[in-house]
């Protein structure tokens, strides 16, 4: 039951307090397509942001480039927007608090700003929270068409892909794609479609809610929703015999240990990473054991034309398959 | 004489007599003690007429 | 005749207030007990609290399960934006025609500012102290009936005679 995009943002609107929602409601159609960012700021003007375009809303309404008009966001704007997210239960979002940001239903991220109470050097929680920062997840069908071609092997096999992406260019939009497409199959590219197992831990990629997925995320795809990453991949190989692993950000050492358990058993792993080259891959120490002899496709990303860019397609060797430069 | 009229004040005397007891037994003593006033002046405003009477004619008895 | 009638209002009315008393004691021993049902879902099942109230107002019954559904209902159709006000809308309307007096709603009220505000271990602290709280409160309404109760019916009847035995 996949969500079409122009309700996305109503679903984010949701969180927000009536007179802002309403606000906002009141831009025009186009502009409310291109938002990806709603930001609110403890006595800055309301402000809203996508890919190439970043307004200050008024009062009435309407938008202006002039931050001295716009609506200056007030405390109890803060208060309510953060019940609203946190659905008036804060003990129900304590673990994501820690992450700095909570998913709400649909799949979208809201980050939050605030002071954080430490004990022993991590962080335990947050509170006064006066940044918010509700962005916008979108589903895009087709994402994957450039690079899917790169990916398979044969009818019914993949190559271990590793996604390299910075932040906001579109590397879970990719992924979505692809488990998509993976899994439902591709008569384009003569793919059957193999069995995906998605450990979706913070419930972005398929953004289930009450166990259903928002998103579309393939036919023969199994959704873990909420599980840590290392834990989530083991299970899924012991009781769901997938064929393909899919997850997003992976960054930490028992990741690259369960990823190594999955291709020891002889399941395809997809995956993403920070990073914006195979240098900041190769730099974290802590994924030594997967950086050499795992991965068989680089795919490296960024927002040079827009977001999901694709800047280079690397194979195993780190030789280049396809290079944005020599187009 | 009214043979009712007292059987009316025996009634009231029983009543407060046990409101009495049950007011006191909660602990609500002063009010017990404003029920006991209420009995007696209710019981006042019953025979006033017949006090009326009494005195007046202890009144004209005397003047003869 | 009347007044039989007179005798028999007088003592159903003593009745009322004694029963008032006893249905308070009850209302704030189920109080109790369904906000340990909503502790157990707090702590330990961490479920948000509009989807928490509603589970535990489908086992209670009466006022308590509508003070619930009240807010679980105003919260999920977006009427208030936050617990607080959410809450003390439920307490001043569904508990409206309780027998709980004012200081108990009062103290339920007082709940709804730390509920939902912090993590598990200290909504967990808070939740001790609200029982503590309520004991207290149910030991004090046992202590009236035992003091008033016998005291109420008793008043009902006699005064009902009182008056029958004036205005005859």
């Amino acid at each position: 039951m996949a969500m079409s995009n122009d309700i996305k943002i109503l679903e984010v609107l949701d969180y927000l307090p009536k007179h802002i929602r309403q606000m906002i409601r009141k831009l025009p159609e186009e502009t409310l397509a291109g938002i990806e960012e709603i930001r609110l700021r403890l006595g800055k003007p309301l402000c809203v942001s996508g890919c190439d375009l970043e307004l200050f809303i008024t009062a009435d309404g309407k938008d202006t480039a002039d931050a001295g008009k716009a609506y200056l966001v007030s405390g109890d704007d803060l208060k309510s927007s953060l019940q609203l997210v946190c659905n008036f239960s804060m003990y129900s979002v304590e673990e994501e608090l820690k992450n700095g940001f909570v998913t709400v239903c649909g799949g979208h991220r809201v980050g939050v700003c605030g002071r954080v109470v430490a004990e022993n050097s991590k962080v335990r929680t947050m509170k006064d929270i006066s940044y918010m920062n509700f962005r916008i997840a979108k589903q895009i069908i087709g994402a994957s068409d450039k690079v899917i071609g790169y990916l398979i092997r044969s009818p019914d096999c993949i190559y271990n892909t590793l996604i390299i992406s910075p932040p906001q260019c579109g590397k879970t939009t990719l992924l979505r794609d692809l488990t998509r497409k993976l899994s439902s199959g591709s008569e384009a590219h003569l793919f059957q479609g193999m069995k995906i197992s998605l450990i979706d831990e913070r419930s972005e990629i398929a953004a289930c809610s009450l166990g259903i997925p928002r998103n579309d995320v393939g036919i023969r795809t199994d959704v873990l929703d909420g599980c840590p990453k290392a834990e989530g991949i083991l299970m899924m190989i012991r009781s769901m015999s997938p064929e393909i692993i899919a997850t997003d950000e992976i960054g930490r050492r028992e990741d690259a240990d369960a990823i190594i358990d999955a291709v020891n058993a002889g399941v395809k792993v997809v995956t993403t990473i920070h990073g914006s080259s195979i240098g900041d891959f190769l730099k974290k120490q802590d994924l030594s054991r997967i950086q050499r002899g795992v991965f068989e496709r680089y795919v490296v990303l960024s927002r040079r034309n827009g977001v999901g860019t694709i800047e280079a397609v690397l194979d195993g060797s780190f030789n280049l398959l396809f290079d944005i430069n020599q187009k | 004489m009214d043979v009712n009229l007292i059987f009316r004040i025996a009634a009231i005397g029983i009543v407060v007599a046990v409101l009495n007891r049950v007011l006191n037994q909660s602990g609500r003593e002063e009010m017990a003690m404003m029920t006991t006033l209420a009995g007696v002046v209710v019981v006042l405003m019953m025979v006033i007429s017949l006090i009326s009477n009494l005195f007046d004619s202890v009144r004209t008895m005397f003047r003869l | 005749m009347g007044g039989l009638l007179i005798i028999t209002a007088s003592g159903l009315l003593g009745i009322l207030f004694s029963n008032r008393l006893s249905s308070r004691y009850n209302e704030l021993k189920n109080l109790r007990r369904f906000m340990q049902m909503l502790e157990t879902e707090v702590t330990y099942g961490a479920t948000p609290l509009p989807a928490a109230l509603r589970n535990i107002s489908n086992k209670a019954e009466g006022l308590i399960s509508s003070f619930f559904v009240c807010i679980s209902d105003s919260l999920t159709d977006r009427r208030f934006y936050t617990l607080w006000d959410a809450w003390v809308f439920a307490a001043d309307t569904a508990l409206a025609d309780s027998s709980l007096q004012r200081s108990d709603i009062e103290l339920v009220k007082s709940f709804g500012s730390i509920l939902g505000g912090s993590d598990r271990a200290d909504q967990k602290k808070h939740f001790e102290l609200f029982y503590l709280q309520l004991k207290h409160q149910e030991d004090a309404a046992l202590e009236e009936i035992k003091r008033s109760s016998k005291m109420y019916r008793s008043l009902g009847f006699l005064l009902g005679i009182a008056v029958f035995v004036v205005l005859v």
